[in-house]
């Protein structure tokens, strides 16, 4: 070491060398050290990565300002007061699009919609289960009273919350509430039902929630769940269903509108393909509730938007995802409608609905700054992923070796996902070596047409390095 | 009073600018250790983002008796420490090519050869570093990567100035044997050690009469 760092004196160095020149172990390990103080020098020259901080800065701003806020107050104001007003100002929230959202709807109670996620899954019991990701599971919208509980504490339901495992989501008489836990799992709680989201990670990977008692209308969509109520166990992997279900007597009615259910219990062993209606016999249909649909709705919604672009809104205090037609029914006064296209940008109009009702055009929307918040995807939804895509970036380079057979070519590529899971239409940037022109081409090519899942929340930007050298 | 802590102050007092000043003054610096320690990752943004989340959260805490990038450098430590327990289960994304870390201020100065050697050497060594126990890994970068002395990295890590030294030179002995062996290495080592031997020999030669 001392040698190394050329701390010797000239003839201990001597010395040393002599040394060195009949012992071939000696003069490895000093080449190691070498090449280690040589490497570790390239990485003291090296800055460090430049991040995208205009977006993280954009990120952190609300933290700060809470912060901020926090300390000049000393405390921060509880969210409370959010469930009444969702309340007031969603009356109804129904689809007017033409490509079948799930509807989860009772007769004169609140409803919301949820369209699939867009990326194209086809239902069917093949569909590979996919990694459940429960930090996303939150409250998406609450109308009337409802509260979650978890252990031991309790508290009102607002849209935002967020959701952990072992929480009980309990609805009063006339409230409901609308959840996604992960991307591929929404659930409806309908009023007056508990719903304990017994086990969200399980010692399978499968989620698990037990419906207490009340009805629950859920849309699973690649994302294996079982639902327990009482002794039965109701299973699916892409469907859309409701559970109703009366602890007292012990009944269950399961509605499939799509997709297969697995309904198993005491003496019951039945799968179930939509549409179709567990129990299945006759008798005991008659003797079920019957579980409310659209077309029974009598009420005239007073608010129409539609913009082609937009994939959710927030309109009041209702969020709806996945469709870009909303109509709804709202009180009086002004209602700021906001929307966010694929790529997370917001658009806004604060209008006010008169008796008549309001039809509002889409230029009426106008688009605002950038968004705040990316969304979030999880290295274990995107990397299958481009690991499933790799072989077609490789031949992209095997393409242009042909021409140039010492090509290396050492890259990062930054893709843009759209809230939808697809590849923002010019969002692939890259860093590092310069392709030649045709692979770029042909990279960006295969880029393109990836399909992700939907991530989290917003757009996100995926850093994704690759690099090729000759053999 | 030094302006760091003016800047506290006014952050402390409620002023949401000042949050954004400490972040701006403070970034390139996380960013750079929280990839050294990380190594190649797609999660470099967002432990970045999530240091500064803790940051603004723990302000408070920040009590002044050590200096405020001390502070800094703990809280990134820890968050770069909890992010790769929790990825511990997770599959690293290993098959894809790591990105260069060099700059391309660095492409221009340098011929493309010896600095795609040496980029190949740097992803080499991130790679061998990352099957380190997550302690040694973090004295290796903190102390060789950084330039931090093992004092500051003591009080840094809560652990004697000692265990700190211990630490790093197990975690020296460590990688130069994981370097010895990696194939990769294989053609810079032989070459260094050719080039010693040449050394060794012609001044061998020379210092003697």
């Amino acid at each position: 070491m001392a040698y190394e760092s050329g701390a010797l004196s000239q003839d201990g160095r001597a010395r040393m060398e002599r040394h060195l020149g009949g012992c071939p172990v000696c003069q490895r390990e000093l080449a190691t050290i070498q090449a280690y103080e040589a490497t570790v020098d390239a990485i003291r020259d090296d800055r460090g990565p430049e991040l995208d901080w205009s977006k993280m800065e954009l990120a952190l701003e609300r933290e700060a300002q809470a912060q901020a806020k926090k300390h000049r107050r000393g405390w921060i104001l509880p969210a409370a007061g959010v469930v009444l007003a969702a309340a007031a100002a969603l009356l109804l929230a129904m689809p007017t699009g033409t490509t079948g959202p799930t509807v989860v709807a009772e007769a004169s109670r609140p409803y919301v919609i949820d369209r699939a996620p867009t990326h194209e899954t086809s239902p069917g019991p093949s569909v590979e289960h996919a990694p459940a990701m429960y930090a996303s599971a939150i409250v998406t919208l609450v109308a009337g009273a409802s509260e979650i509980r978890s252990e031991g504490s309790v508290a009102s339901a607002s849209a935002g919350a967020r959701l952990g495992e072992r929480d009980v989501i309990a609805t009063s008489g006339s409230g409901s509430l609308h959840a996604r836990l992960g991307g591929g799992l929404g659930v409806a709680v309908e009023p007056g039902t508990e719903l304990r989201l017994a086990s969200l990670d399980g010692d399978v990977g499968v989620p698990e929630l037990a419906l207490d008692h009340g009805r629950v209308a859920a849309r699973v969509h690649g994302t294996r769940t079982v639902f327990l109520a009482g002794e039965f166990r109701i299973e699916a992997d892409v469907a859309s269903f409701v559970i109703d279900f009366d602890a007292e007597r012990d009944a269950l009615t399961v509605d499939v509108r799509e997709g297969v259910v697995h309904v198993t219990g005491p003496n019951v062993d039945e799968r179930l393909t939509g549409p179709a209606r567990f129990p299945t016999d006759a008798s005991a249909l008659e003797a079920a509730q019957p579980v409310g649909s659209s077309e029974d709705y009598d009420a005239q919604p007073s608010l129409h938007v539609t913009h082609a672009d937009i994939v959710r809104w927030e309109i009041g205090d209702a969020a709806v995802h996945g469709s870009d037609q909303i109509a709804m029914r709202v009180g009086a006064g002004p209602t700021t409608i906001s929307g966010w296209d694929a790529r997370g940008r917001l658009f806004r109009a604060t209008v006010n609905v008169g008796a008549d009702g309001l039809d509002l055009s889409p230029d009426e929307l106008r688009p605002e700054a950038p968004r705040v918040h990316a969304g979030t995807l999880e290295m274990d939804e995107w990397v299958p992923v481009v690991r499933q895509h790799q072989r077609d970036l490789q031949r992209c380079y095997e393409h242009e070796l042909r021409a140039t057979p010492t090509l290396s070519v050492h890259v990062r590529a930054r893709v843009v996902v759209e809230m939808t899971g697809s590849v923002a239409d010019d969002g692939i940037t890259y860093s590092g070596d310069e392709m030649p022109p045709a692979m770029a081409r042909c990279v960006t090519n295969q880029i393109q047409t990836w399909i992700f899942p939907a991530p989290h929340g917003g757009p996100v930007t995926l850093p994704i390095p690759f690099g090729f050298d000759p053999q | 009073m030094d302006p760091a802590r003016a800047l506290i102050d006014r952050a402390l007092s409620g002023d949401a600018a000042a949050f954004r000043e400490i972040f701006r003054a403070h970034r390139q610096d996380v960013a750079r250790v929280v990839y050294r320690l990380l190594g190649p990752s797609p999660d470099v943004d967002d432990v970045v983002q999530e240091v500064f989340l803790h940051v603004y959260r723990s302000l408070p805490n920040f009590r002044g008796e050590s200096r405020f990038s001390t502070w800094l450098y703990r809280l990134a430590v820890n968050v770069a420490r909890m992010h790769l327990r929790k990825g511990r289960s997770r599959p690293r994304f290993a098959d894809v090519e790591v990105p260069d870390v060099a700059s391309e201020d660095d492409a221009r100065r340098d011929d493309p050869e010896s600095l795609s050697e040496q980029r190949q050497r740097v992803r080499v060594l991130y790679r061998l570093l990352d099957q380190l126990g997550d302690k040694k890994r973090e004295v290796i970068v903190l102390h060789d990567f950084e330039g931090m002395p093992a004092k500051e990295i003591a009080t840094l890590v809560g652990a004697p100035v000692l265990t700190v030294r211990t630490r790093l030179f197990y975690a020296r002995k460590e990688l130069y044997a994981a370097m010895a062996t990696e194939p990769l290495l294989e053609g810079v080592l032989a070459a260094l050690q050719k080039g010693s031997v040449d050394a060794s020999a012609s001044e061998t030669r020379e210092s003697r009469p």
